[in-house]
């Protein structure tokens, strides 16, 4: 054979390519186009500036937003407080369980807010909380004295930062774990004593670390729906995530709407820049041969003091919170105290049998969730693929792309899509469609990270061998790759599934009472005070949540020590 | 087994050229080292023959077939070769076993089972894996991991044999084992073999022919002795083995080289400006000043005791420094001024 031939066939690749940026482009231009168009007109079509100086005079625009920086700064602030310490203790001191510590966190973390929310008004409402009941029985107050009013912007800020205080964590935690014991014995042989050296060598390794989990913090305070819209509401206060929902009541004023949400856009962004600059301005990357772990501090006496401290700690988003939705579950009427007298299956009964909504919402989870989750799995490997072996020319752009969404806060991408979507030519409002736009289009970062990740720690040799030995492109991902990948594949399918379960900032504003989900159930019950029947869902919520987890994390990984050492999958 | 041949092949990415008109011909069953600092070019070559890249210009064509040419490209899996990778590129979610039966089963579809079961018992006897044999690659040390990928490029029976750095992840003493080990297979097999590397002792132990690269070219091909004794340029001299080089101008059948007048031996000076190549161990040092052609005096810089002999660094005024290996028993302390003879017959002419 003279000549080698047949290689240059239109390759399928470029094709492929070509849709996948193309849908990608469409998921988030689309929505974020229509969003500023209607922000700059009026409902008659014409151009105009008055919804930004609406935003800019109306006190009650004006109110929500400062209420939501408020919020925003503080429950960020409170959550760097604590998560540092913890941090700490966890990743460099020999505190007892670190591993039940640790889980505590990741519990927290997988908590849908909105969840936490309902369960802190059981504990810290003003009359009925439990918290409260005790307060009054111990030191003896009132009646109608209480200690702690959850329905407050105090209240709400600590409601926030109960679960938003595992970011700063997870960050610190590696950055702290990261620091190789050399790195600290280096600063101690050239004459720094331990302050020294935790000063001048540690905290400026971990610093970065600890900003930027702080933004993320203050970002997802700023964009939260779920806690305001529970505790604040009713108490007739507005954060400007509530506020831009209840735009979209009758009578709806859409424009005003998409104005409202361009800031928090604007905000995301510029926090994100501050983030990646903070994070990547240096490499924190500790350069060197073979890493030492870090040495654990050894507590000594304050071991006890120390877990003692961080069992407190972990008492405010899971422990209190899961043991009062827990009560609520099981005892007849919310009032009573939990006895065997006055346990009964009754919420139990009703959400499975008698409410109607809990069929529908649950198969349409169920869908909506695994469709998602397919989807964001499937397009990730793709454009993780194709960017990391550069198939195609362009590739750089894929990931950019991907990424993109995560500069979405979810109420922003709601309004957006609620804009596309319930207008011809597309009109999806009302059907399960756009819900599953709207959570491909939000997972898609992190089912890309995930992704990513996993693609740069698989050597293109590997790939390159199964080649030379005889098989074609297909049959070594096949053979190889994917094999590999089986782990990554099946955790991000998981996260993605978990994060749909527990999105209601962009839902609530694009569900219908066909296309109701679980968290949107649980936001109405919530408004009809249905407190029991809530507890029940929002345990099952959790429990399919940590049977997930616990799944991914156990997963046989067949004889593949590599990848199934050290951190969890989740 | 084929021959492989390069002819003006070519390759760039952007404004990198990094194989830059290479000619190659690998004869039957020969053993041939790609050899050269990193970035040199000779993992692109290397990878231009397993078809993993497609050359800009030229050809390959490998047993009389042109694989790849400016057009196209045959894609890997049909060169019928197999390779050693740097990372050794072991599948961690399969065992030994099933590492080496891969490329059989692909290659062999219509074979019976019994035939690949034969051929990989075969190769881990050679290889001695056999205990092994159901372990993961997670469980190997790095030298029974090199031994795997050995194993795995050699059951195939390769038309052409690649390697790419094979022994650059092993310590010193696992490498010099493998040099020989590698070099004993080759005499067992005789595949066509291409050897990339960028340490000198491994090509000298293990290649029939060398080819020095540089810069995306080939600065020279020859056996091992070849390259060593007869360097036709400076980068070959000093690439392998380490030389003294005296920049000068030629001068009536001798080298100027500031205070320095050199007579050489052998290799031939281009008109103008030359440069002389003396090997450490040939310049000869003496407590006396040395006398006749080509003897100078220096000064000692810098003394290093080397267990075997003793190195030097003289200082020759006019800013030329020259290093000199000598006996153990040659000991002249640092300041001292000291003869230096650099005989002729061992001084070589460089053209480039």
């Amino acid at each position: 054979m003279s000549n080698p031939a047949t290689i240059r066939r239109p390759d399928i690749s470029l094709l492929l390519f070509g849709l996948i940026a193309l849908g990608l482009c469409v998921l988030v231009v689309l929505p974020l186009g229509w969003l500023g168009w209607f922000s700059v007109t009026n409902d008659q079509g014409g151009l105009t500036l008055a919804n930004f100086r609406q935003l800019a005079t109306d006190p009650a625009l004006l109110k929500p937003m400062r209420v939501t920086l408020v919020i925003a700064v503080a429950s960020a602030a409170g959550a760097a407080l604590v998560a540092i310490p913890l941090a700490w203790l966890v990743a460099r001191t020999d505190v007892p369980f670190r591993g039940a510590i640790r889980a505590l966190v990741t519990a927290s973390f997988v908590t849908p807010p909105f969840l936490g929310a309902i369960a802190w008004e059981l504990l810290a409402a003003p009359n009925s909380g439990i918290l409260n009941q005790w307060a009054r029985w111990l030191f003896g107050m009132g009646e109608y004295d209480y200690l702690f009013d959850i329905y407050t912007v105090t209240g709400v800020a600590f409601c926030i930062g109960c679960y938003t205080f595992p970011y700063v964590f997870t960050l610190l935690a590696n950055a702290l774990e990261n620091i190789p014991a050399d790195i600290e014995d280096a600063s101690n042989i050239l004459g720094g004593g331990a302050w020294q050296t935790a000063r001048r060598i540690t905290l400026p390794l971990i610093l970065p670390a600890i900003l930027a989990g702080t933004l993320v913090a203050f970002l997802q305070a700023l964009t939260l729906f779920g806690t305001p819209a529970i505790l604040a509401l009713p108490s007739g206060f507005h954060t400007l995530t509530t506020k831009i929902w209840s735009l979209f009541q009758y009578p709806p004023q859409t424009h005003l709407a998409a104005a409202a949400a361009l800031p928090l856009l604007g905000v995301t962004l510029l926090v994100l820049q501050l983030q990646r600059w903070l994070l990547g301005r240096r490499s924190y990357v500790v350069v060197g041969g073979k890493n030492s772990p870090p040495r654990l501090i050894r507590l000594k006496l304050w071991r006890w003091p120390a877990f003692a401290l961080c069992l407190l700690i972990m008492l405010n988003p899971v422990i209190l919170p899961y043991a009062a939705l827990l009560k609520a579950a099981v005892v007849r009427n919310l009032a009573d105290p939990l006895a065997w007298s006055t346990l009964s299956w009754k919420h139990l009964h009703f959400v499975l049998w008698e409410f109607s909504g809990t069929r529908l919402a649950m198969t349409n989870t169920l869908v909506l969730g695994v469709v998602s989750a397919t989807v964001v799995t499937a397009v990730a490997l793709v454009v993780g693929y194709l960017a990391s072996r550069r198939l195609v020319p362009g590739h750089q752009m894929l990931p950019v792309l991907a990424m993109a969404p995560i500069a979405v806060p979810g109420i922003v991408m709601g309004v957006g899509l609620f804009l596309v979507y319930t207008r011809p030519p597309f009109v999806l409002y009302g059907t399960l469609w756009i819900l599953i736009v709207a959570f491909v289009t939000l997972e898609m970062p992190a089912g890309f990270q995930q992704v990513q990740a996993a693609l740069r720690g698989l050597h293109v040799e590997l790939e390159e061998a199964s080649r030379i030995f005889g098989a074609t492109r297909l049959q070594a991902l096949w053979q190889i790759t994917a094999p590999l990948l089986r782990t990554t594949i099946i955790a991000t399918w998981s996260i993605v599934f978990i994060g749909v379960m527990r999105e209601l900032s962009a839902t609530i504003l694009l569900t219908t009472s066909e296309t109701k989900v679980i968290s949107v159930v649980i936001y109405d019950l919530n408004e009809g005070g249905d407190l029991g029947a809530i507890s029940v869902m929002g345990l099952a919520l959790l429990l399919v949540t940590f049977a997930i987890i616990l799944a991914v994390n156990r997963l046989p990984i067949l004889g593949y020590r590599a990848g199934g050492r050290g951190r969890p999958a989740i | 087994m084929a021959t492989v041949e390069l002819q003006g092949v070519r390759k760039a990415y952007g404004a990198l050229t990094v194989a830059d008109g290479i000619d190659l011909s690998i004869g039957h069953g020969e053993l041939v080292c790609l050899l050269g600092p990193s970035g040199c070019g000779k993992t692109t070559a290397l990878r231009l023959i397993a078809g993993f890249i497609a050359p800009d210009a030229g050809a390959i064509v490998v047993g009389g077939r042109t694989l790849s040419d400016a057009r196209a490209t045959l894609p890997p899996e049909r060169r019928n070769m197999s390779m050693i990778f740097q990372s050794y590129a072991l599948w961690p979610h399969m065992t030994v076993a099933e590492n080496i039966a891969y490329g059989l089963r692909l290659r062999l579809r219509r074979q019976p089972a019994a035939e690949v079961a034969a051929k990989v018992a075969r190769i881990l006897a050679v290889t001695q894996l056999e205990a092994l044999r159901a372990r993961y690659p997670g469980e190997l040390s790095g030298g029974q991991q090199q031994r795997v990928a050995l194993a795995r490029a050699l059951v195939v029976e390769p038309e052409t044999l690649l390697l790419d750095e094979p022994l650059s992840n092993l310590d010193t003493n696992l490498r010099e084992e493998m040099r020989f080990e590698i070099r004993r297979l080759h005499d067992a097999f005789r595949y066509t073999t291409v050897y990339v590397t960028h340490d000198q002792l491994e090509a000298m132990t293990t290649a029939d022919r060398i080819v020095v690269m540089n810069t995306g070219r080939i600065e020279q091909v020859g056996s091992p002795e070849d390259v060593y004794l007869r360097p036709q340029s400076e980068f070959v001299a000093r690439f392998i083995g380490g030389t003294n080089i005296l920049h000068g101008t030629v001068d009536g059948g001798v080298a100027r080289c500031g205070p320095m007048t050199v007579a050489w031996g052998q290799g031939a000076a281009a008109a103008g400006q030359t440069a002389i190549s003396v090997r450490p161990h040939e310049v000869e040092l003496s407590t006396d000043p040395a006398e006749g052609e080509n003897a100078f005096s220096g000064t000692v810089m810098r003394h290093t005791y080397l267990g075997a002999q003793r190195d030097y660094l003289l200082d020759m005024g006019g800013d030329i420094t020259l290093r000199a290996v000598t006996p153990l028993d040659t000991v002249l302390p640092v300041g001292a001024a000291v003869g230096v003879r650099l005989p002729r017959r061992h001084c070589r002419a460089l053209p480039r």
